[in-house]
């Protein structure tokens, strides 16, 4: 702590001049008044100064400065007003002295006492303490903020995975499904076309006529289309199924994760509009409020120093003023650095642009934009494209020529293949079937076997239909817009104010 | 120091130089007319029995009236050789008076109901002694207790004295001391502490010191216990005024509310589904209407930025911002219920909030909480009125019966009245809550005495009373049965009117009141923190008399 010797010293020269014209019983009284007094002046200035000292957490600096200075008033009455006491009669130049003294300390303390240097400390204080608050308690909204978005991103994340797994399972029951198909359809398609192999000798009872033979084989055939059909709906409703199935889970996988992202909008408006209050909070009370105090003070205690009649007083005053302002310095350092720490904690978060590691902590637009490409880049309805493509191979067997073959074959060996049908009783009967027969026999078949392969066509047709509607929700484009975060209405929809502060 | 021989069995030294009053005074020579307080009677004075008390004011010395120094260097000579002053001996000396010489006090009291009387008394000047009994131990006068002696009481008997003459000081010096700062309830049990001692006193110590402590200690028991008053059922029915209006607009309550509730049945949640307030499912609640248990002061949240009434319903937390629009009305509604019905009123807001779109996120002890924000539409607060916040008239929401709750009004002061029938009026449209007759009683001037200077004087003042009236009014239905004006003093000019030109003449006066509470079933006055004992009146060119203390009882 400083001396403040300048008004001491200037006190003592006075009284060393006054001494030799005061009389005997006087000079130790004064003498002794004026030392208790500077030791009273020198732990008021102390006290006070400790005031401004303190960086805690009081806010009742200005009225325990102005007690200080009452009381030190007090100690100056007591010192050097009572000078008097006790003496039967005053020596003039002591009436003279003391009034001196009086005066000058009188106003030194009357103007340190409404200086409110240390309200201006309180003031500085309280915005620390705020500060302090609102960091703590800014902790606490951010950990909340950030468990409850942590929380949702682990069920997305969890959702990413599932679409990944469904996607690659999927694939392989597609895939599974389309080689069952072709292979199956294949042999029923063969197996309808390969009809001499079915023919049992003697199987038709009766005498041989055209019309039975027609009768027959076209009873045959419809046997073997009937179940050919069949086993061609049933591979296909498979292919179908494992498409539809992958669809159905991508879909349930979508609207679980829009209904997580909705929900993470809800993150989005919590942290919004505390970030909002923060920078107001801050306008208000924040460093520059602080900061705005000390010129304050500084002007305050530069007035006080400057109105001091005596040049002691005004040189205690000056370094008093120094010391104080030093002091507030410190107080406002403290703040500032609660500011700092304010600051760093929240710069980027509450404070401040919002920097993209919020941003992306907040909505997890890098993390999945990998994700969507990891899913675009398994390229699914490419994939399944292709399995549809693939399964119009099953036409690559040239049914049209098998037919035609089967026809002339039916045509040319009409009486070696079908009369054999025929259960003759009377077998030196010989019969022989005619030319027109045969072509009539052909004519049946061909049309029966023209309609087979129509309603297998059209299975398969209806197949490749329903799948590619399957698939066009799998496309890179659909996929971009069923994942895209900057997209999705459960984000983009909250009010513009939040959003505009995270999106990128 | 010559022995006194007549002192057996002891000695007594008698110490020269000191001739004095016995008296302590304080010198007021700023007052218009200078002079010095009476604030103490050492119990060896020569005053000791003259009827001269403490508070007493001495305008005159032996006929010589007390007269304002004219400058500074006659006030530090003036200052400490005045009668009850450190050196008044030197006073006495160069008047070349000596021991037993009669010193005659002119002063002045005050003399209830107005004004004050002019009295004189005599009494000797009395050298200070030394006395020493026959141990060779100093003692608190002839045949007095041992100074340092205990007599089985702790501390010795000078520490004592020394407490209880700053006590009785404290209480019997009360013009000076009293208006508002101490509390007779606690002085009294301080000083009752010193009661064993007086026995032993008496017993042992039958002396003059033992008199005066005796006399000094009745006194000041006697003002700390009280005068007491007779007040009829009449007098306190002002209290029963609170209870009827309260009543009254209790009695609005319930139809109010279910009123309310019918406008938006529709609305109504039930019971709250446990949603996630995160979740979309919250925009079903967004628009509905729940009905919030009272939340009491203990349940609300103060943040940093922003205080919030909070409760939770079911697992769900709810909120709504204190500075929010409508739940300002809910507060400025109750607000205007304790002034103008009752200032006792249980701080419950049970509150009809409509679900904003948006949750809030609020640290609640510590923890951050995420619950939904709602608009208050309504509330029943304190389980008293009902206000519907949905209506707004000026800015304000008007609680169920406040346009029909009975405003009782009293009668104003008649524009010459006296000082004390302005103050009494004041007090009256406090107890009947007449706030609007309680302000226009107060001065919306203000003028400020400048010592050594040209007066103050703002012509415009508006004096901030609004949390004073409910207090004031807290304490009329608490503590306080009533509040009789004691005295006035005479009026005096602060602002003559001739300073400068366009000066009005304003003149102020003084009066002292008395607080009377109920104690053991009787009522008696009594003096607390907070309770304003001196006020100030002042009028303008001989306009009627208004108060200028800012204070509300």
């Amino acid at each position: 702590m400083p001396d403040y010797l300048k008004r001491t010293g200037e006190l003592i020269t006075r009284l060393q001049e006054l001494e030799p014209k005061l009389p005997e019983n006087e000079r130790p009284k004064v003498r002794q008044a004026l030392f208790s007094y500077f030791d009273a002046r020198k732990a008021a200035l102390d006290d006070l100064q400790k005031l401004l000292d303190d960086v805690g957490a009081a806010t009742d600096k200005e009225n325990q400065w102005r007690d200080r200075v009452g009381r030190m008033r007090d100690d100056l009455n007591r010192y050097i007003g009572d000078l008097l006491s006790g003496l039967s009669d005053p020596s003039p130049g002591l009436f003279a002295f003391r009034a001196l003294v009086l005066n000058d300390e009188n106003r030194f303390w009357e103007g340190l006492k409404e200086i409110k240097v240390a309200e201006k400390r309180d003031q500085i204080t309280a915005i620390r303490l705020k500060l302090e608050a609102l960091a703590t308690e800014l902790e606490e909204k951010w950990r909340t903020v950030e468990s409850n978005d942590s929380s949702i991103d682990e069920r997305e994340k969890a959702i990413y995975q599932q679409m990944q797994e469904n996607f690659r399972v999927g694939l392989n029951a597609v895939s599974a499904a389309h080689g069952t198909m072709k292979e199956q359809v294949a042999a029923a398609v063969l197996d309808v076309l390969d009809w001499k192999k079915k023919i049992s000798p003697g199987g038709i009872t009766g005498s041989f006529s055209v019309s039975a033979a027609i009768s027959a084989i076209k009873y045959l055939l419809e046997l073997k289309t009937g179940f050919a059909v069949s086993t061609a709906q049933k591979v296909a409703k498979e292919a179908l199924r494992a498409y539809l199935q992958m669809n159905e889970d991508f879909k349930r996988r979508v609207a679980e994760y829009r209904s997580l992202v909705a929900n993470e909008g809800g993150v989005l408006i919590l942290y919004g509009r505390t970030y909002k209050d923060t920078q107001e909070f801050i306008r208000t009370n924040g460093f520059d409020q602080a900061k705005e105090l000390y010129p304050k003070a500084n002007d305050s205690l530069n007035s006080w120093s400057s109105a001091q009649a005596s040049g002691g007083c005004r040189d205690d005053a000056e370094q008093f003023a120094h010391d104080a302002l030093e002091r507030l310095s410190w107080v406002l350092a403290r703040t500032e650095a609660s500011f700092n720490d304010f600051v760093s904690r929240h710069r980027g978060k509450f404070y401040g642009p919002v920097d993209p590691g919020t941003k992306e902590m907040l909505c997890e637009f890098k993390e999945w934009e990998d994700r969507l490409n990891n899913l675009k880049g398994m390229s699914v309805e490419t994939q399944l494209r292709q399995y549809r493509d693939d399964a119009k191979n099953v036409f690559l067997i040239d049914i049209d020529t098998m037919v035609a073959k089967s026809v002339d074959d039916l045509r040319s060996e009409a009486n070696t293949l079908v009369l054999p049908m025929f259960n003759r009783p009377n077998k030196e009967i010989i019969l022989t079937i005619t030319g027109s027969d045969a072509d009539d026999l052909a004519e049946a078949y061909k049309f029966q076997c023209s309609n087979f392969v129509g309603q297998i066509r059209a299975e398969i047709e209806a197949l490749v239909r329903s799948a590619e509607e399957a698939g066009r929700e799998l496309t890179p484009e659909e996929l971009q817009k069923a994942l895209d975060r900057q997209l999705l209405p459960g984000l983009a929809s909250i009010p513009s104010e939040y959003w505009d502060l995270v999106k990128n | 120091m010559p022995a006194d021989a007549s002192s057996s069995p002891g000695q007594v030294f008698v110490r020269a130089d000191t001739l004095n009053s016995g008296l302590v005074t304080r010198t007021m020579f700023d007052n218009p007319t200078p002079g010095l307080r009476v604030t103490w009677l050492h119990w060896h004075s020569g005053f000791r029995g003259t009827g001269l008390c403490v508070g007493d004011f001495i305008t005159a010395v032996n006929g010589e009236p007390i007269r304002r120094p004219e400058n500074l260097q006659e006030l530090q000579r003036a200052t400490p050789i005045a009668v009850g002053q450190y050196a008044e001996n030197q006073q006495w000396q160069k008047l070349g008076l000596a021991e037993g010489a009669m010193l005659r006090l002119t002063v002045v009291r005050r003399s209830p109901p107005v004004g004050w009387e002019t009295l004189e008394f005599s009494g000797p000047l009395r050298l200070l002694r030394n006395h020493l009994n026959a141990n060779n131990r100093a003692t608190l006068g002839p045949g007095g207790p041992e100074e340092m002696g205990y007599d089985g009481f702790s501390p010795c008997w000078s520490s004592w004295l020394e407490n209880f003459q700053r006590l009785a000081e404290r209480v019997l010096d009360r013009w000076g001391q009293s208006s508002g700062t101490f509390t007779s309830e606690s002085l009294l049990r301080e000083l009752l502490e010193s009661e064993p001692r007086l026995p032993v006193l008496q017993e042992k110590y039958p002396r003059p010191f033992t008199d005066a402590i005796v006399a000094d200690f009745a006194a000041a028991r006697s003002l700390l216990e009280g005068t007491k008053y007779e007040l009829t059922p009449e007098a306190l029915a002002f209290r029963r005024l609170d209870e009827e209006r309260v009543s009254e607009v209790r009695g609005f309550l319930e139809a109010a509310r279910t009123e309310f509730l019918g406008r938006f049945v529709a609305d109504i949640l039930e019971t709250v589904p446990s949603i996630d307030p995160l979740s979309p499912q919250r925009t079903e609640l967004t628009g509905k209407v729940l009905v919030l248990p009272p939340i009491t002061p203990r349940e609300w949240v103060t943040e940093s930025m922003h205080n919030y009434f909070a409760t939770q319903v079911g697992n769900i937390w709810c909120f709504v911002d204190t500075e929010a629009d409508a739940a300002q009305r809910m507060q400025l509604a109750t607000r205007r219920y304790q002034q103008f019905v009752t200032p006792n009123l249980r701080e419950d807001y049970a509150i009809i909030g409509r679900i904003g779109a948006q949750p809030k996120l609020v640290v609640v002890n510590g923890r951050g909480v995420i619950g939904l924000e709602l608009e208050a539409i309504g509330a029943t607060v304190g389980d008293r009125f009902f206000v519907d916040l949905t209506v707004v008239t000026d800015g304000q929401s008007p609680f169920a019966g406040e346009d029909k709750v009975t405003r009782s009004r009293s009668e104003p002061p008649a524009p010459d009245a006296s000082p004390q029938a302005v103050l009494e009026a004041l007090f009256a449209a406090l107890k009947v809550a007449d706030k609007e007759a309680w302000l226009d009683l107060f001065a919306t001037w203000r003028a400020v005495r400048n010592d050594g200077g040209p007066p103050i004087c703002y012509p415009h003042y508006s004096p901030s009373l609004d949390s004073t009236w409910e207090d004031a009014r807290r304490k009329l239905q608490e503590r306080v049965c009533d509040i009789p004006v004691l005295w006035a003093d005479v009026p005096r000019a602060v602002v003559r009117g001739d300073e400068y030109p366009g000066l009005p003449r304003i003149e102020e006066v003084l009066l002292e009141v008395e607080h009377v509470g109920e104690r053991n079933g009787g009522y008696y006055g009594f003096c607390n923190v907070g309770l304003t004992r001196v006020w100030t009146l002042q009028r303008v060119d001989g306009g009627p008399w208004r108060v200028v203390t800012e204070s509300g009882i």
